[in-house]
């Protein structure tokens, strides 16, 4: 039998094409491989499922849900199921991170309003399940997406700061102060 | 020659036609700030005078014109200039330019118009000519300076070659000197041939002759060697000096070079740590993005614990229905009839359904013995009794299968809250602690990134300080390129070594010439005291003398001309030098006669002491001295003095000095035209030092309310203040 967490993991999410120039293109090589050229032209990430792990943990922690457009035609999938994201490591410096799938599935469930007492109890097919989780993941990355691409239209070199995308999810820890992090941020410009 | 008027249109800055300068015989200053168009005023001179450019160039053409300029509208760059020599002259340079309609300009072919008045008439000349008769190259060359670097006119060479040849006789000697030696050769030619005729002194002579002619040959490689010796000598001197001046400089150099590539490694190793981190790629590959992650965990891990418990609360409620349900199934009694005197009946299963069916068979009940026939009372009794005992065993199975079904019936049939359960245990401990510490990581980083990062500033202002230094350095040692500082001073050693080397090869050399010279003298004192017998002999002998004698003469007399002229001009320069330092320190100007026949300015203190580095100013008074003095001679030489004109040469000078130096100028008889941003302070005119000036000033400077970034909107403004 496979686990949930299996069956979620068979998925590829959708998400609205739109968000495809606006701002997944914007920082990673979508839809060309991740390859030497990717540093060269200057993308902060390799593939595009790697915005989209942003972009889901941004909708996650600000506990925001955009559901996705209706029109099938405007939605699409990076063709690229759950279980392969993050287990490549072909760039430069970088690592590959697998456990972060199981932590954003447990988010999903915990998150996710699912009768897993009548799934046990054989009273709902897990398939139906699995759609619910994937359709919070979708809501949660299409918060995300609006979220990234709205601070590009305010300024469309705000995420192009080293720590930039780091100070967005600091800014959802408890105690933060985001006065901390503005201090080396300018001083990194420099350099 | 004397500069009467300028007049400037649309070059450059100088927009219109409206831009003139009429100068005094004496000194003229300009005065303008930086980007008010001195270099204009000078470039624009120096465009007119230069003859050699054949086509008119775009970049010279006003900007501001070119802005206000229709499609089809034609206007004229030009440069005139009417000046005094042998008369009044005029020159100007123009060159038409038509905006077309792409925006683009077509230039016109280059003119050049002339005028001379001969008398009283006025007549066109080749404006081309004019200038290369009145003032040409040659004279360019030492009467106009950009900049007081250009003012060592000597630095070129070829310069006092070029002055020799222009403005003394020695040249003329130099024919005169070939003739007699070319006699002195054919008479001794003459001379050794009749010698060699005669019968007496024949053999001597011949051999005297090759000993001649072989030695003569030695001397000239001797001759040569020497020089050549001689000039390293001077180059190797030359050089110790320079690496000697400067060798504290040097060390200081390579000490701070060393210094600064300590740092320049140390802020590369901060870097690194720096850099090390990519904050985006952190957040997926070290997990960063699970710092605000704990609460998540915890509600996941609660939501899967109370669905666990949840799930064994109703799993074992359901256990405890079905065992009740069996249980119920269990205790199920049969209700035993009772028979008619009220005892009870027997059991159904008593007797059982064999022994029954046979009793019915047999048609007689084998318990009492008593025949039942069919349709009696007995029988039918049997009958029942059989199907009875065939309802309980068929309710018997029944219940069995439906106490089976319960037992194996259960609630929930798939474990899917189960795997969930492991993967909040596995996810719970280590992995738990982890998403706790990633915020802490996280900060740990960034402190470590700003203590780094403190540590490099202060890196960086070292290096900036290093910088700073090592520019200074370069600029106190003046036009020492970094190169050469860096050279290593063992140099010093190897230059030492070959200067020696080449004084003692000198030495030798010099004994080996006198030597030689002594040998050749005793060889022609033999030939010369050979009694031949013709008479003819000895009148060759005589002639061949008294031209040798000349020859000689000639020779020398070149050689004193040369130094006579150097010390004219000498003369000259330090008279200038006096009177142009007024009150300062001004040392005595020499000219230095080196062996590779250029010379070189040097300044002395009167008592011996060579003042190597002068400073700006002195540098320029000095210079200018013997600029003045050289334009005396070429007064004295072509009956015609020329204006001395100047861009930007005193930029060195004190305030001051300043106010001496141009007053001095302008009493010494000769037409100056001096361009310069002196006497301004801050963007303001000193008035004061200005009234203190006896001679023509003008202002040039920018027309208000230009817009910084548009050339177009820059136009030079003319203002005669005295």
């Amino acid at each position: 039998m496979d686990s949930l967490y299996d069956l979620w993991a068979k998925r590829s999410p959708k998400w609205e094409t739109r968000y495809q120039d606006s701002v997944i293109s914007v920082f990673a090589d979508y839809g060309k491989g991740t390859n030497s050229i990717t540093e060269i032209k200057g993308k902060t990430f390799g593939a595009g499922y790697e915005v989209y792990i942003l972009a889901f943990f941004i909708g996650l922690y600000s506990d925001q849900c955009k559901p996705l457009v209706d029109d099938a035609s405007k939605i699409k999938d990076f063709g690229w199921a759950i279980s392969n994201w993050g287990t490549q490591e072909s760039r430069l410096g970088r690592f590959s991170y697998p456990l972060l799938r199981e932590y954003m599935f447990a988010a999903l469930i915990a998150r996710t309003d699912v009768d897993l007492i009548a799934l046990d109890k054989g009273e709902i097919k897990p398939a139906r399940i699995v759609d619910q989780l994937i359709d919070k993941m979708e809501q949660y990355a299409n918060f995300g997406f609006d979220f990234i691409k709205e601070k590009l239209e305010d300024d469309p070199n705000y995420f192009f700061k080293d720590t930039a995308f780091l100070r967005v999810f600091l800014s959802f820890l408890p105690d933060s102060s985001p006065d901390s992090s503005d201090m080396d941020e300018d001083e990194l410009e420099e350099l | 020659m004397i500069v009467k008027e300028i007049r400037i249109k649309n070059f450059r800055s100088y927009y219109g036609d409206n831009n003139r300068f009429e100068f005094s015989d004496g000194l003229t200053v300009i005065i303008g700030d930086n980007g008010d168009g001195k270099t204009t005023f000078f470039e624009a001179l120096a465009w007119l005078l230069n003859t050699s450019v054949e086509k008119g160039a775009a970049e010279n053409i006003s900007e501001m014109r070119k802005s206000k300029m229709e499609t089809g509208e034609v206007d004229e760059v030009s440069v005139f200039m009417e000046f005094e020599h042998n008369g009044l002259k005029s020159v100007e340079k123009s060159f038409s330019f038509e905006r077309l309609e792409n925006g683009t300009f077509r230039i016109g072919s280059l003119q050049y118009r002339g005028y001379e008045t001969n008398g009283f008439e006025r007549e066109a000349v080749n404006g081309k000519s004019l200038i290369e008769r009145c003032y040409d190259a040659f004279i360019q060359r030492f009467s106009m300076f950009k900049g007081e670097s250009e003012l060592n006119v000597f630095d070129n060479p070829a310069a006092l070659k070029d002055l020799v040849d222009k403005f003394s006789d020695i040249r003329k000697f130099d024919q005169l000197v070939e003739f007699t030696r070319s006699f002195e050769t054919k008479a001794e030619k003459a001379y050794m041939s009749e010698m060699r005729s005669d019968k007496k002194v024949a053999e001597k002579s011949r051999d005297l002759e090759t000993k001649i002619t072989r030695l003569s040959a030695d001397l000239t490689i001797t001759r040569q060697d020497i020089a050549d010796k001689r000039q390293s000598v001077e180059t190797f001197g030359k050089r110790l000096t320079e690496l000697e001046d400067n060798q504290e400089a040097s060390q200081r150099f390579k000490d701070l070079q060393s210094r600064l590539k300590t740092q320049e490694e140390k802020r590369n190793k901060m870097m690194a740590i720096i850099s090390a981190v990519n904050y985006s790629h952190a957040l997926l590959d070290r997990y960063w993005i699970l710092a605000p992650f704990t609460p998540i965990l915890k509600a996941f891990q609660e939501k899967i614990a109370i669905l666990s418990r949840e799930k064994r609360k109703q799993d074992r409620e359901f256990e405890r229905t079905k065992a009740i349900e069996i249980g119920k199934l269990e205790a199920f009694k049969e209700l035993q009839g009772a028979l008619v005197n009220g005892a009870t009946e027997l059991p159904w299963y008593l007797p059982n359904q064999e022994t029954m069916e046979d009793m019915i068979n047999d048609h007689i009940c084998k318990v009492c013995g008593r025949e039942a026939p069919e349709g009696s009372e007995a029988f039918a009794f049997m009958v029942r009794k059989l199907e009875e005992y065939k309802r309980h065993t068929e309710a018997k199975i029944a219940r069995d299968a439906s106490k089976k079904e319960i037992a194996d019936s259960t609630l929930f049939p798939h474990e899917y809250i189960e795997r969930l359960h492991n993967l909040s245990q596995s996810l719970s401990g280590t992995h738990e602690a982890e998403v706790a510490g990633y915020a802490q990581d996280i900060a740990d980083r960034q402190e470590l990134v700003a203590t780094r990062k403190a540590d490099l500033a202060k890196i960086e202002d070292k290096i900036n300080d290093l910088k700073e230094e090592k520019t200074r350095l370069l600029i106190n040692v003046g036009n020492l390129s970094e190169a050469a500082l860096e050279k290593e001073f063992n140099d010093i050693k190897g230059l030492f070594d070959q200067k020696e080397r080449a004084t003692q090869r000198l030495a030798v050399l010099e004994t080996q010439l006198s030597y030689q010279e002594k040998q050749m003298a005793e060889l022609k004192k033999e030939l010369n005291e050979l009694d031949p017998e013709s008479s003819q002999v000895k009148v060759m002998k005589e002639v061949h003398h008294v031209l040798e004698e000349i020859a000689k003469a000639f020779a020398q007399a070149q050689k004193d001309n040369l130094n006579r002229f150097l010390q004219e001009l000498e003369a000259k320069a330090n008279d200038y030098l006096v009177s142009l330092s007024a009150a300062d320190f001004h040392g005595q100007v020499r000219l230095i006669h080196t062996a590779n026949d250029s010379t070189e300015i040097k300044l002395y203190s009167s008592n011996g002491t060579e003042i190597k580095k002068p400073s700006g100013s002195q540098k320029t008074v000095m210079y200018i001295s013997v600029l003045f003095a050289i334009s005396d001679f070429t007064q004295e030489k072509r009956d015609e003095d020329y204006p001395l004109i100047f861009d930007a040469a005193t930029s060195s000078f004190g305030d001051s000095k300043e106010e001496d130096f141009y007053n001095v100028i302008d009493k010494i008889n000769k037409q100056c035209v001096i361009v310069t941003k002196d006497f301004i302070e801050k963007g303001r005119l000193n008035e004061v030092a200005i009234d203190g000036l006896t001679c023509a000033v003008y202002r040039i400077k920018k027309a208000p309310n230009f817009d910084p970034a548009n050339m177009a909107t820059i136009r030079t403004l003319i203002e005669k203040i005295r």
